[in-house]
């Protein structure tokens, strides 16, 4: 029996896990998960889960100085479990890497003019590692951002695309990422059409770039009527909650 | 008083930030909590097992809001010169800095030393090191057991300790094989390699469960003007007189009572606080042995 | 029930304290049980050095433990955890706000119940640099074996290693009782067990520690007073 390492990805037209080449995984998006945040997130894409808690705006630290603009700071984590190799403690160069990465992804959404001197604090927990991390984090992060009620220009979701033998695959899983020959993650304003951040990996032809980038913003516009959607079931529980506490402490009074 | 009668005028969540104390005491003189239970009953417990993918076995606890995700890796290493017929177990609770306003990334809080050391000791107590020895002197698992507390709603030892208690339960140590060279697989390949190996003498280890000596359940009490309180939530616990954590084990022995804050308590109050723990104790007992069954990882289900 | 250096199961070792060692210190005490002895010296009330830390309503209490070797790990995080809230219950904050009281505790030597030692030691080393108390603090700790089934309190190292339960105790002896039914007057401040034991057995633990308690409040109170005579 051959290594599972040695088989092809693609077989007829199906990948591995039998998705078609244009399709996302499961996807489950959540809002309020952490009672102890301004705002959070869980985004679930199959293997690959992600929690985010953001906490402000509040106070920015001393040292960061004043500011007329106010900040997003982004700690990514990911969990000692998360890989199949066990990690460390300690944050890793490839973690500041994606918490770079997703500031720069979230900043241009958010109107900072908005809250000055201030920071919002965007931490980020990588449960499990199941491919395209900083896609599903940057989507969740957003989700976040809004549900701590941070005004943003926009929602930003994010998908990554991957060239392996000869396909262009949307949203690959981890054992996809490694086989690829190049790949890119794209993060997306949709309803502005705007891009707010875009990594690249290995060698593309300019044509093949292209392709690639509109088959990652399809997958975006899809992504963002979800988010949408759970935004507004989110919203619409918290109103109907925020009145029965209302009225369990007029009856306790 | 001033607070009352502003009360007429603000509503309940202004109401509760400005006069936490108020508030609390409202509830509590009617015999309720602020989120409508009892004051004897602990928030609504949940447990998910096999969460996440990557570990050999994990759980993810919900006591209320307050959230914890333990996750057991294990690997083979090799035994330690001073203590070679026994594996190790390193357990180590990591407060998220997502899980509340006041953590922060970076160096460990306090809170999260105090809980990664009272839950080494009392599971090392429970999980006997010897039973993860492989091949004497020469390799032994190490069990990583990693909790995460990602929401820290108050009363975090009970939520951290069922989490880890529950992955441990169902945890699954994989066959291990040693061929002579002393080159040592787990999984399905040390399966597929012991098949090979049946004429002559079989080395390692079939896939086994972890034994575990008790199952330990905490509860945390705090005293409030008189009353104990079960379970507080991190909203009261700053406004409680004195706090109680009682670890239980189902024959009702007690493995840890720590006990701490501003007032003394009288010995009415330790009994009160056991008492309540035991029956948390069988309540959540039950509850464990319900998630295990539901995924097939029961400890009768390994007999057929 | 015998022991090796001769007690009776609920006698406590030696107790000493020396006050005032430490010249830099705002005030000092040496607390030593037997074996065991912890240092302790108390800063303050003085300026917080990090504002983060500070407290607009009352002085905020800072602990660091020291073990005797190696640096200090979880379980000293633990011990100071629990020595600074017993230092908030005593101590009126409410005197100093924005202040920061700084304990800082030194094992010396270690012979067995060390954490209870070294609660002692801040409780001195807090009167000697006249901090404002409410009341006094003192702790015992208790090993439970299973021969026998005996009780001792304040162990010795080799008594604590081969204990089926340990626990440490810290009690406000001298708050009046004033209690209706007896069970009231047991004053538990804070407590750690570690190890197995039934209800029944806590609770006796529980007991006979607060009676430990009791002795040494008194010692307490008596080396204050010779310290510093009333004038009269």
């Amino acid at each position: 029996m051959a290594a599972l390492e040695q088989q092809p990805l693609l077989t007829d037209g199906h990948r591995r896990d039998g998705r078609a080449y244009e399709e996302f995984r499961n996807v489950f998006l959540k809002t309020g998960v952490i009672s102890q945040a301004s705002g959070s997130a869980y985004a679930e894409f199959n293997n690959t889960k992600v929690m985010v808690g953001v906490y402000g705006p509040r106070q920015s630290e001393r040292k960061v100085g004043y500011s007329e603009q106010g900040r997003i700071s982004v700690d990514v984590k990911l969990a000692t479990f998360a890989t199949r190799q066990r990690g460390m403690f300690g944050q890793t160069p490839e973690e500041r890497e994606l918490s770079a990465l997703l500031a720069t992804a979230l900043e241009a959404a958010t109107n900072l003019a908005s809250f000055p001197k201030a920071t919002a604090d965007v931490y980020v927990l990588v449960l499990e590692a199941g491919g395209g991390e900083l896609g599903v984090a940057a989507t969740a992060a957003a989700l976040a951002l809004a549900d701590a009620g941070i005004e943003m220009f926009d929602l930003v979701t994010a998908c990554s695309v991957s060239r392996a033998e000869g396909a262009l695959l949307l949203d690959p899983t981890v054992d996809e990422a490694a086989r690829e020959e190049a790949g890119l993650t794209l993060a997306l304003m949709p309803a502005c059409s705007e891009v707010t951040q875009l990594v690249s990996r290995g060698p593309w032809t300019s044509s093949a770039l292209r392709e690639a980038m509109e088959l990652a913003m399809g997958g975006c516009a899809q992504l963002d009527a979800l988010a949408r959607q759970v935004l507004k079931t989110a919203a619409a529980e918290a109103a109907a909650r925020r009145q029965q506490e209302q009225q369990q402490l007029q009856q306790a009074q | 008083m001033a607070a009352a009668a502003a009360a007429g005028q603000v509503d309940a969540d202004t109401f509760r930030r400005l006069y936490p104390d108020d508030y609390l005491r409202k509830f509590v003189e009617q015999g309720l909590r602020p989120d409508g239970r009892p004051l004897a009953a602990a928030r609504p417990t949940s447990i998910g097992l096999g969460a996440v993918s990557t570990t050999d076995a994990s759980a993810l606890v919900k006591v209320g809001s307050t959230t914890a995700l333990a996750g057991v890796k294990c690997e083979v290493v090799p035994a330690l010169p001073e203590a070679p017929d026994a594996g190790r177990l390193v357990v180590q609770v990591e407060m998220a800095p997502l899980c509340s306003a006041t953590t922060r990334p970076g160096r460990p809080s306090e809170g999260a030393q105090v809980l990664t050391e009272q839950l080494s000791a009392l599971l090392g107590s429970v999980v006997d090191a010897r039973q993860l020895c492989i091949d004497a002197g020469k390799v032994a698992w190490a069990v990583y057991v990693d909790i995460y507390v990602l929401d820290a709603d108050g009363s975090l030892h009970d939520a951290c300790l069922l989490a880890a208690l529950a992955a441990l339960s169902s945890l699954r140590l994989r066959a291990v094989s040693i061929d002579e060279s002393g080159r040592v697989q787990t999984g399905a390949a040390a399966a597929a390699a012991q098949q090979q190996q049946q004429g002559e003498r079989p080395a390692g280890q079939q896939e086994r469960r972890l034994a575990l000596s008790c199952q330990p359940v905490s509860l945390t009490c705090g005293l409030y003007r008189g009353r104990l309180l079960a379970d507080p939530t991190a909203e009261e616990e700053p406004l409680l007189e004195a706090q109680a954590t009682a670890t239980l084990d189902e024959s009702g022995a007690v493995l840890g009572f720590a006990a701490g804050g501003t007032a003394a308590v009288g010995q009415i109050v330790v009994v009160q606080c056991l008492e309540a723990a035991k029956m948390r104790g069988k309540e959540v007992r039950a509850m464990l042995q319900q998630a295990l069954e539901q995924a097939g990882l029961a400890a009768d289900a390994d007999a057929s | 029930m015998e022991r090796t250096d001769g007690r009776s199961a609920g006698q406590i070792r030696t107790v000493r304290c020396e006050r005032g060692l430490l010249t830099r210190a705002d005030g000092s005490a040496q607390w030593t049980q037997g074996g065991t002895c912890c240092l302790a010296s108390v800063t303050g009330p003085t300026q917080c050095y990090a504002s983060s830390k500070e407290d607009a309503e009352r002085a905020t209490v800072d602990v660091v433990f020291r073990p005797r070797s190696g640096l200090a790990g979880a379980l000293e995080r633990q011990y100071e955890a629990l020595i600074r809230r017993a230092c908030e219950a005593v101590i009126v904050a409410a005197l100093h706000p924005r202040a920061l009281i700084q304990v800082v505790l030194q094992v010396v030597s270690d012979d067995g119940g060390v954490l209870a030692c070294a609660l002692n030691a801040a409780c001195a080393a807090l009167l000697d640099a006249a901090v404002p108390l409410r009341t006094l603090c003192a702790a015992v700790s208790a090993a439970h074996t299973e021969d026998e089934g005996g009780l001792l309190l304040d162990p010795t190292a080799a008594e604590e290693a081969a204990a089926a339960a340990t626990g440490t105790f810290a009690f406000l002896p001298l708050l009046a009782g004033g209690g209706d039914s007896k069970g009231d007057e047991l004053q538990l401040l804070s407590s750690q067990t570690r190890g197995r034991l039934t209800t029944d057995q806590l609770l006796d633990m529980i007991e006979a520690a607060k009676q430990g308690a009791d002795r040494l409040a008194a010692f307490m109170q008596q080396s204050a007073r010779q310290a510093a005579p009333l004038a009269q």
